[in-house]
């Protein structure tokens, strides 16, 4: 059991170490270098972007974008910080740039929420949902609010991004994010109210 | 409400923040965003500028340098606020001063003179109109006083 534990231990640190030296070779201009971090950043880069713009091939355009731009950007990069937060920062931005220019279509029907409610509340813990289930659901809670309180909820509460990166990222102070992330909560609850309160009628 | 947590708390909207948390939404074709994003890049030609790359050996010279011309910015501030006060404070002891000395009319009259711009080849010149002034007022007067006389008289 220690055994496995130390060579756990030891192969994150080697993965750790071989990112490293990625990130250093990409930061010196090397392409092939670069497209493995595409290739190791790409799914996390997605996921942000997703939960921004809930569309995929939007996702996929802005995750395109923000790689570019880093590409181009390379000589900016601190390197005391972790590349990470750099790359998403870049990602965020770009998909909230996205997320301006978009119409959407209002296609979600009330009917498909309610069955993706019922999924969660009633299955265990590790239900799983698909890339358009998990579109509609953000778009219905995130829907009606005010574009800084949409930001702040999907980073906040749905990335799991904490006060100092969505400041960074929106470029807002810590009382503005807990206003924002506060009245945006309070009007996704009593959504949420109306349509559990409509389920209980039915019943 | 914490979404790292993965706790299941009573609160609907903690429920599905934790379930849209943990459900990330899957890239299924792997390939494209990596491809498009070389393509881009080999199609601009666009190697990344290293201008503004510092090798880390000579960033401590860079440090010395930037540390260096600071000192040198503020130092020169002091100097120019102390030399500014001393300023200061000699015209204010040579205004003191002045004002405790006891002028003589004359003095004062020739410091006017030389505050003016008069040069002393000017002077008998301007002393003549000066003259000519006064006298033409004396005159004014004395008429003045004459007539006056007379209408007092009867």
């Amino acid at each position: 059991m220690l055994f496995l534990s130390v060579l756990h231990i030891e192969t994150a640190t080697t993965m750790q170490q071989n990112l490293q030296e990625t990130i250093t070779r990409s930061l010196e201009g090397n392409q092939e270098a670069f497209r493995s971090l595409v290739d190791h950043y790409q799914q996390p880069a997605f996921t942000l972007a997703f939960r921004i713009l809930c569309d995929e091939e939007e996702a996929k355009d802005a995750v395109q974008e923000g790689f570019i731009k880093v590409w181009s950007h390379l000589n900016r990069y601190d390197k005391t910080q972790p590349f990470s937060s750099w790359l998403f920062r870049i990602i965020a931005n770009c998909s909230i740039d996205r997320v301006r220019k978009i119409r959407r279509r209002n296609e979600i029907t009330l009917e498909q929420i309610e069955i993706t409610l019922e999924r969660i509340r009633t299955e265990d813990p590790g239900t799983t949902l698909d890339n358009q289930e998990i579109a509609r659901l953000i778009r219905f809670l995130a829907s009606g609010l005010p574009e800084k309180q949409q930001l702040v909820f999907i980073l906040r509460d749905i990335q799991g991004m904490d006060s100092a990166e969505v400041k960074e990222v929106l470029g807002i102070p810590d009382t503005l994010i807990k206003s924002n992330l506060y009245h945006a909560r309070k009007s996704i609850r009593e959504k949420l109210e109306k349509i559990y309160s409509m389920e209980r009628r039915q019943l | 409400m914490n979404p790292d947590s993965g706790k299941q708390s009573g609160d609907p909207l903690d429920r599905l923040c934790n379930a849209l948390h943990r459900n990330e939404p899957r890239l299924h074709d792997r390939d494209v965003i990596p491809r498009k994003v070389m393509e881009t890049i080999g199609n601009k030609k666009q190697a990344p500028s290293r201008s503004a790359y510092i090798p880390i050996v000579r960033r401590p010279v860079l440090i010395f340098a930037q540390r260096l011309l600071t000192a040198a910015s503020v130092s020169l501030l002091i100097l120019f606020g102390v030399e500014q006060y001393m300023v200061v404070k000699k015209v204010n002891t040579l205004e003191e001063r002045m004002a405790s000395v006891h002028v003589e009319p004359a003095t004062n009259v020739a410091a006017r003179f030389v505050r003016s711009g008069f040069t002393f080849t000017s002077l008998p010149e301007r002393f003549l109109v000066r003259k000519n002034l006064i006298a033409f007022q004396r005159n004014d007067i004395r008429s003045h006083l004459e007539s006056t006389i007379k209408h007092v008289q009867p």
